[in-house]
């Protein structure tokens, strides 16, 4: 009965996937909801697979050699041979897969066992679809980085000596990826939604289209070493390169202009190995040389090139060439294609700062072409990278226009062009999506989020969180010195009422520095129960049962965490009203409002934090690493302990224990309020598909494709 | 006359000195500086000094603004120290917008106020006055954001006859030389761009021309109106003249003196730059420019700007004034 099952199960699958092309409009009951339903559907429509006439797809069936290179050769748009001879004893004319075979041997694909078989109705591993699939897109599998590659997938050991560099060729092609817990599972049986993902991904590009964004702010400048604003950032990820990069809608690392590294076993020593034959939009190499030339200008105040304030590189790696806090030594060229980096000290943060968009890699024959001054300032002094578009235009306040580099080493845009467009009111950005001017935006009103979802023509995405709005404390003043007061304080909000009132949908309550979705994270933190009376009895125990008088400050503008500044202020200042803290809210521009926060001129005041690298460092040491006024003077050596040691740590696991005991102590010391986490919504239209969204809004648009 | 003239823009110098001056202390003098807004959350104590230092805004507020006049002295308004682009250079590309803008609001504001004023003051108390004086009184009391706001909809969303988003269609390519679109469109004998630009002007400058509409509007009546009680104009009456002839010969060329005035000080008001306007429909004039500078603190930008909007009052009132001579021969024997 087994037998029989088997045999017609075999016989509709070879039926079905090879015989019939079926019609794909026919939806299937088995593939919405699958995880590689867009690949299946994608496939269908081209008639490159088919379903069973049941109305299933069966899409965790595994397929056969005969099955997955037909599948292979469509894809490819390689026609079947019509005549010739085999070479296979078991691949005759009369099978229905002969021509396809034939064809694939004509290429090169596939070359068979060698005992003059091909056994064409064996199932195929994913080592053996890997070497086919490298095969088939003319990969030369000898530039892989095998050993790392392979280390980075948790089986990279089980893949077969022979297997090795076409498995690490497939996956830094993104061909093969692996699945999501980072297994390849090299020797498992490839089913039909693996084979049609991966025939998905082969597929030849269409590129077709223009993506036009609208923003609320243009760009300050296109070298992104010297900016911080995030509209530079915007435009100069698509334009550049980062020697490694942020994996998929993670803070993740994969490799980038770097195709793999090494750290010496006294973690001070960094070794990159750069990608070869990659080239600057202006045709120059990029090499380490190239990459030398960079750093040197970053880090070094007395280099020609180092014209600008490099805001982030000080910030990111504790200050310049000569500065005591900065933890880099030097910067080596070893080869043409290896770079080196010497640190003073083990700093764990080193892979998550260098992914920053403003630690991109420029043509150095462009900066100095058009001199350190005006490099990247306007149409005339053209940004130069070596990123998936290259840069056309920009017209100051209006747009910014690039368009496709056909020789990205990577995945190439299958778009034409990007606009980015300037609508500074958020309003009139929302028409402009609605009237078709633009077809995605970031910024939109609440209520314009709350439309679009119920537009047929729009869809929301959300940006995972990386912020945390928060109140400060400055706990050396009276009365915020005393810890039961700022423990009573924080069990008088309403957090959750506040989260849900100015937030909306997008919001998250947050108890501690990290949002959920960051490594580091404590999910076994308890906050503070919302208890007024509590509170009361709290502040009374500290000596304050009639309550007191404070000023509270509040931000004059809304930035990503606290989308409404005023309207939290008035709510916090109602709740703590109830256990007679009475506020006196105050506000001041913006920039004088960051000039006295800094000089500790307040004592209880609102402001929060935007990650800048995903890494919990760049929340936790840049906020409580040093102490200073404009963090309250919060001063606890314990923890300052713990955030320099994890610094030196490289294994992520064990920093990641280390962050949350540090939260576990600053929860406890209550030095600030943790309020909510921000997802900042993105609108687009359903023309609009393949848009990453990544925490650190590091959002490369070589993925994006327009539907007509 | 020619003398008159030049001494009027001599007499420029030391306004604008004047004008430099204070703007530079103002500027100075509000808590916070370029660093800071740039940093943001991230402004620590030793990031903020050493910015500081690099662009040198450590040193003593006096040596700074000599830095600032002699380079002005040299032709150089500096650059703008976010982005380091030449201030002069951004001006080129930020004004020509605003004036286009401006020109064409006005003209709208001329060809509907004026007319409506004058028909308002000849047929008083009709219904077509009252329609007009609560029209203008709509006018001038309508928020611009709202107006704007509407304008799009109605025109771009609803019935699509109107693009409402900067100046240009960003798949027009059009080489630019003046940035005045309509005229560089014309230079190029782009007729595409021609129509592209005038279409996304339409928008704008009606929103921006309801305001100083309305004020031509009920100047032009009230100033009519007072000098139709005049004697000479009971006079022309008298002899008969026909009643067209003595609204628009006699009464009105006396009118428009006020009214040149107003249109004068408003044409300034609008060349200054639309803030709201230029926000709603993504014109990139010196509103907004000089409004994100103010924020950001580039001092370059507020100086070069505030400098060149003095430049153009200055030189409106000198028109206005000149114009007086043209309209009112007793100003000329004066």
């Amino acid at each position: 009965m087994k037998k029989l099952l088997v045999s017609v199960l075999i016989t509709a699958l070879v039926f079905s996937l090879a015989a019939i092309p079926m019609t794909a409009a026919t939806a299937l009951s088995d593939i919405s909801g699958h995880w590689a339903e867009k690949s299946i559907n994608a496939l269908l429509d081209k008639n490159y697979v088919s379903g069973y006439p049941d109305g299933t797809f069966k899409p965790d069936n595994a397929v056969t050699r005969a099955e997955f290179l037909k599948i292979l050769t469509s894809v490819l748009n390689i026609p079947p041979a019509t005549g010739g001879t085999s070479q296979f004893s078991d691949v005759t004319p009369e099978d229905w897969f002969f021509g396809y075979v034939v064809a694939a041997v004509d290429k090169g694909i596939v070359s068979g066992y060698p005992d003059g078989t091909f056994k064409p109705n064996n199932p195929i591993t994913r080592q053996e679809a890997a070497k086919i699939v490298v095969k088939a897109q003319g990969i030369d599998e000898t530039q892989a980085a095998v050993d790392f590659t392979l280390s980075m997938l948790t089986d990279g050991d089980q893949v077969a000596e022979w297997a090795r560099p076409f498995v690490a060729a497939a996956v830094e092609n993104e061909i093969m990826m692996g699945d999501p817990t980072g297994a390849f599972r090299p020797i498992a049986q490839i089913t039909r939604a693996e084979t049609a993902t991966i025939g998905f991904r082969m597929l030849p590009v269409e590129v077709a289209g223009t993506f036009i964004f609208g923003r609320g702010a243009d760009s300050v400048k296109l070298d992104p070493a010297d900016v911080t604003d995030g509209e530079s950032a915007r435009a100069t990820v698509q334009i550049y390169d980062t020697l490694v990069m942020f994996k998929g809608e993670t803070t993740l690392i994969k490799p980038g202009l770097a195709k793999s590294w090494e750290v010496s076993s006294d973690n001070l020593t960094w070794t990159f190995h750069l990608r070869r034959g990659v080239k600057f939009h202006d045709g120059t190499d990029l090499n380490a040389d190239a990459v030398l030339f960079n750093f040197e200008r970053w880090w070094d105040t007395e280099n020609p090139y180092h014209k600008g304030t490099f805001e982030y590189w000080e910030s990111m790696f504790g200050g310049f060439k000569g500065d005591e806090g900065c933890v880099i030594d030097k910067f080596e060229k070893v080869d043409d294609y290896t770079f080196r980096i010497v640190m003073k000290q083990p700093f764990a943060p080193l892979l998550s700062n260098l992914a920053m968009f403003c630690f991109a890699i420029a043509s150095p024959a462009a900066i100095k072409d058009q001199g350190p001054e005006n490099y990247a300032t306007s149409t005339e002094f053209p940004p130069v990278g070596t990123g998936p578009f290259k840069f056309v235009e920009w017209v100051k306040d209006d747009r910014i226009v690039l368009e496709r580099y056909p020789e990205y080493w990577g995945e190439k845009a299958k778009i034409e062009k990007v606009i980015l467009k300037v609508i500074p009111d958020n309003s009139a950005r929302y028409l402009a999506l609605k009237s078709g001017e633009i077809m995605g935006m970031e910024g939109a009103n609440p209520d314009d989020v709350k439309a679009a979802k119920n537009d047929t023509n729009l869809q929301v995405i959300l940006r995972p969180a990386m912020n945390v709005g928060t109140v400060i404390f400055n706990v050396t003043a009276k009365p915020f010195d005393d810890v039961r007061v700022r423990k009573a304080i924080a069990m008088a909000i309403n957090k959750k009422a506040i989260v849900e009132a100015f937030y909306g949908e997008t919001g998250l309550v947050a108890n501690q520095f990290l949002p959920p979705s960051m490594w580091g994270y404590n999910d076994k933190l308890e906050d503070y129960p919302y208890d007024p009376e509590g509170a009361k009895a709290l502040l009374a125990e500290a000596g304050y049962p009639d309550g007191f008088e404070t000023d509270f400050w509040y931000m004059p503008n809304p930035r990503p965490y606290f989308p409404d500044p005023k309207g939290i202020a008035e709510a916090i200042a109602a709740d703590l009203g109830k256990i007679g803290v009475r506020c006196n809210l105050k506000t001041e521009d913006w920039t004088t409002y960051l000039a006295d926060r800094r000089e500790g001129k307040f004592n209880l005041w609102m402001l929060g934090w935007t990650g800048d690298n995903g890494d919990p460092d760049n929340f936790l040491y840049f906020h409580y690493g040093v102490p200073r006024p404009g963090e309250g003077n919060y001063n606890n050596p314990e923890l300052i302990k713990i955030l320099t040691d994890a610094q030196k740590v490289v294994n992520q696991a064990e920093r990641a224990e280390l962050y949350k005991q540090a939260a576990a102590i600053i929860h406890e010391d209550c030095p600030r309020l943790f309020i909510g986490h921000n997802q900042v919504p993105l609108l687009f239209s359903k023309k609009v598909t393949g848009y990453v969204v990544n925490p650190t809004s590091t959002e490369i648009y070589n993925t994006v494709v327009i539907l007509p | 006359m020619l003398s008159y003239i030049i001494r009027r823009i001599l007499s420029l110098i030391p306004v604008l000195i004047g004008v430099s001056i204070i703007v530079f202390l103002f500027i100075h003098m509000i808590p916070g500086d370029p660093v800071l807004a740039i940093l943001g959350e991230r402004a620590t104590v030793e990031n903020v000094e050493r910015a500081r230092h690099e662009l040198g805004l450590d040193r003593p507020l006096w040596e700074q603004y000599f830095l600032y006049v002699n380079k002005i002295f040299h032709g150089d308004l500096g650059r703008s120290i976010r982005s380091n682009t030449p201030v002069s250079q951004e001006m080129a590309t930020k004004f020509p917008a605003t004036a286009e803008l401006s020109i064409f609001a006005m003209i709208i504001a001329l060809i509907v106020g004026l007319p409506a004023g004058i028909i308002s003051a000849a047929k008083r108390n009709s219904i077509f006055d009252t329609t007009v004086m609560i029209g203008a009184l709509i006018g001038v009391s309508m928020p611009i954001f709202w107006l704007g706001l509407m304008l799009a909809f109605l025109f771009s969303i609803f019935l699509k006859w109107l693009p409402f988003s900067g100046r240009l269609d960003s798949t027009i390519i059009l080489p630019i030389q003046t940035n005045f679109l309509l005229l560089d469109s014309l230079l190029a004998g782009n007729w595409e761009a021609f129509k592209n630009s005038l279409a996304h002007l339409i928008l704008p400058s009606l929103a921006l021309s309801t305001i100083p509409m309305a004020i031509i509007a009920r100047m032009t009546r009230s100033c009519l109106l007072e000098e139709l009680g005049q004697d000479y104009i009971r006079t022309a009456r008298a002899k008969g003249l026909k009643e067209s002839s003595v609204l628009l010969r006699h009464a009105l060329k006396n009118a428009l003196l006020p009214v040149v005035t107003i249109i004068g000080l408003e044409t300034g008001a609008l060349l200054s730059g639309a803030i709201l306007t230029e926000t709603i429909f993504s014109w990139p004039g010196i509103g907004r420019w000089i409004y994100m500078a103010i924020q950001s603190r580039d001092y370059p930008i507020v100086q070069g700007a505030t400098l060149l909007i003095a430049l153009i009052y200055v030189l409106v009132n000198l028109l206005v004034d000149i114009s007086y001579a043209f309209l009112d021969p007793r100003i000329r024997v004066q």
